[in-house]
């Protein structure tokens, strides 16, 4: 498979989330954490962070500007013996008022329909809106990566999660391939994003996640391969998974080891699978080589043509080398340049480059 | 020996050659063909006639994987020159002749690795078949 190197490190650069929206994100837990300081209406622990960034834009693993900014608040253990619904209803009264640099003042919108957090909205004029999810955890011990536990879905009893464990395991992953885990998690996002309907709710971010990170870790993805190789073998490693089971696929916390994917509808699913099968089969012809145009064009079918595309930089070197085919020397500096250059060089004798 | 003489005298000849470190017949350098642009560590094996060559870093993409690099020879090798080129002759220095296709060889991969498109002048295996089919052809139809 040709690696088109250029062609995804600049789509890598095109898809993350826009400098703006990564500070903002950046920025919010000092401003959340500095407005609850000022409540009496909710019990934050003391002497440790009261709140920390979490989901995609804490791990930085999303793609476009997310809508969604994941904030863990940390309470008072106390809250743990009572019913969840009294810490998530002090947050809502601690989060009424909070005012965000630059947006003002937001909304505070709670759903209790399948959700452990309460939403605050901001919205200004020309600018993209934007939540900020803030979900209530209580820890226990000084670990900053311990188990937490969280309000369950219901609101009627506490869950384990572990969302910074898994964030510390993610940042040793990639460290240890070179960063390649993150940059194809992100590509996966973006796949997903331009072939499954918005309205499709599943599967959700953190699940594809999970599985891309069991992926990489069962050992079956190497940093040495080209990000070519590495996203058509997440691909087809992903659908073999697939194919093991006659209904949805288990995905499991990298952390905790549960199943995610519990409420994964079987058509949600189907559409998924459809998915896969979509995008592979745009890649399979030319996985075994072929011309830059073709595979090009497959790509583009896959990421589109507006992010998978070469930049300017990238193209001003083609044109560079294609003056130099037939044409070039190499001076005393060990630069090769075209023989037209005024600079002093050893011409490279008339020849072929042989085979294929 | 004539060949090492070729090599010492294309050595003494430009200053991109001073780098190049021996060990027995194997000579090992690094270049760095454009500007800002990828270093290779590379060794020119005189022992063998033409010379062979590698690159020893960075590791070749897709050497893990099935494929092989553009132009690249199963033994990991450099297809530097058909046989008919002119370019080649034993007797011309090794700095005049392997050194600057080396130099190309590395620049062309970079932006192959980028694009896709090998942008030196090639003579791919398709067309060299093509040509000895229809070489033999001919002869057939000769006879």
């Amino acid at each position: 498979m040709l690696p088109l190197a250029g062609y995804f490190e600049n789509m890598m650069k095109l898809i993350r989330p826009s400098a703006e929206r990564q500070r903002l994100a950046d920025t919010l837990p000092d401003e959340v954490r500095g407005h609850l300081e000022k409540s009496d209406r909710l019990m934050t622990v003391s002497g440790a962070p009261v709140t920390r960034l979490a989901g995609s834009y804490g791990r930085k693993t999303g793609q476009g500007d997310i809508h969604d900014v994941d904030l863990l608040v940390f309470v008072d253990a106390s809250y743990e013996s009572q019913a969840p619904e009294v810490v998530l209803d002090d947050l809502a009264d601690a989060l009424t008022e909070l005012e965000v640099d630059g947006y003002g003042k937001g909304e505070v919108k709670t759903n209790r329909k399948n959700r452990r957090s309460h939403h605050v909205e901001f919205k200004k004029d020309g600018a993209k809106a934007f939540h900020i999810d803030c979900v209530p955890v209580v820890r226990w011990g000084d670990d900053p990566d311990a188990v937490l536990r969280i309000p369950d879905r219901e609101w009627v009893a506490w869950d384990d999660t572990q969302p910074l464990g898994y964030a510390t395991s993610l940042i040793e992953m990639n460290g240890a391939n070179e960063r390649k885990v993150k940059r194809t998690i992100r590509m996966f996002k973006r796949i997903r994003e331009r072939h499954l309907r918005h309205s499709l709710k599943r599967p959700k971010s953190y699940w594809l996640e999970a599985k891309l990170y069991d992926i990489w870790k069962a050992g079956r993805m190497s940093k040495d391969w080209s990000y070519a190789d590495l996203m058509y073998r997440l691909l087809t490693e992903f659908r073999a998974d697939c194919a093991i089971y006659s209904t949805r696929l288990p995905i499991y916390d990298p952390c905790l080891g549960r199943d995610l994917t519990t409420t994964w509808e079987q058509a949600e699913y189907d559409e998924f699978v459809d998915m896969l099968d979509t995008v592979i089969g745009h890649l399979d012809p030319i996985a075994n080589e072929g011309d830059a145009e073709t595979a090009v064009g497959a790509w583009q079918r896959v990421f589109g043509s507006d992010v998978f595309r070469l930049s300017n930089e990238s193209q001003g070197k083609a044109d560079e080398a294609k003056a130099l085919a037939g044409n070039a020397k190499v001076t005393a500096g060990g630069l090769l340049i075209p023989r037209s250059n005024p600079t002093p060089g050893i011409p490279s004798q008339p020849h072929h480059f042989f085979g294929d | 020996m004539a060949r090492r003489d070729d090599l010492l005298n294309g050595l003494a000849m430009g200053e991109w050659f001073r780098q190049f470190k021996r060990t027995g017949t194997k000579w090992i350098g690094t270049i760095q063909p454009r500007v800002s642009g990828l270093k290779f560590k590379v060794e020119i094996d005189t022992a063998f006639h033409p010379p062979v060559v590698r690159v020893l870093d960075p590791p070749l993409v897709n050497e893990s994987g099935k494929s092989l690099p553009k132009h690249h020879f199963a033994d990991r090798t450099l297809c530097l020159y058909h046989r008919d080129d002119p370019g080649w002759d034993r007797r011309k220095p090794i700095a005049l002749t392997i050194l600057p296709w080396i130099f190309e060889w590395c620049y062309f991969y970079e932006l192959w690795l980028e694009t896709g498109v090998w942008y030196g002048i090639e003579y791919a295996h398709a067309e060299e078949k093509a040509r000895e089919q229809a070489d033999q052809a001919g002869r057939d139809a000769a006879a």
